[in-house]
């Protein structure tokens, strides 16, 4: 894929979200805008997709995952689905949009995705300190951040499921 | 120490009310009520005086403590 209409396509996204942010809050329409466990659920297992199909293509094709954004591309579902959350926020007027469980297994997935990240991040160290793995220095933060996106949304789903 | 409650009692007595309608009485998901009648969740202070309000019945009459 060409890297303008990765681009174009990225920018196009960002404009339209950007747009329905700020306008559909205004309108009838935000009466259809719901959130409840089943967005819940599909917050978090857009967030596994999202992050495995990042970290496989990384380490498929490192050179175009960054000199063609496909980093961005892959990540944009995830992000579109957090300024869901923001709008609803701005639709309610208040940031209480999940209860009280919900919140507190976000908190205890946060918690567990810390050392959990930590540990992955440093078998790649040590692997790529013994030149097993290479990671080029730009691709660390969309390492990270897919990382910390499997991680945090794994945990969370699971334990809305256990708890 | 754990929060135990008698939430499932309280609800087959109001006309065997639904987690999901219980849930949709007090603003939180039917999972939340699931979890807190099987004793994973403590629920919030605010949390549990809305369900004894369901209920009309006292906190303490649905919830209590197990040392």
């Amino acid at each position: 894929m060409n890297e303008s209409i990765i681009k174009i396509v990225l920018i196009l996204l960002i404009v339209l979200a950007a747009f329905g942010f700020v306008v559909i809050p205004r309108t009838k329409l935000s009466a259809k805008f719901k959130m409840g466990a089943p967005m819940f659920i599909f917050t978090n297992i857009i967030g596994i997709i999202i992050g495995a199909i990042g970290l496989i293509v990384l380490f498929l094709i490192p050179d175009d995952f960054i000199n063609l954004h496909l980093w961005e591309l892959i990540a944009m579902p995830y992000a579109l689905v957090w300024i869901y959350w923001l709008m609803i926020m701005r639709i309610r007027k208040s940031t209480n949009i999940v209860d009280e469980k919900q919140e507190h297994n976000m908190t205890k997935a946060a918690a567990l995705t810390l050392p959990a990240s930590i540990f992955v991040f440093a078998v790649i160290f040590k692997l790529s300190n013994n030149s097993i793995v290479y990671l080029s220095n730009g691709l660390w933060f969309p390492f990270y951040l897919f990382i910390s996106i499997v991680f945090f949304s794994v945990f969370t789903l699971w334990l809305f499921k256990v708890e | 120490m754990q929060l135990g409650n008698h939430l499932r009692r309280c609800r087959f007595d109001r006309d065997e009310m639904t987690q999901e309608q219980l849930a949709n009485e007090v603003g939180v998901t039917r999972q939340t009520i699931h979890s807190i009648e099987k004793k994973k969740f403590v629920p919030s202070t605010l949390l549990a005086l809305k369900i004894a309000r369901i209920f009309n019945k006292r906190v303490e009459e649905i919830f209590y403590i197990i040392d």
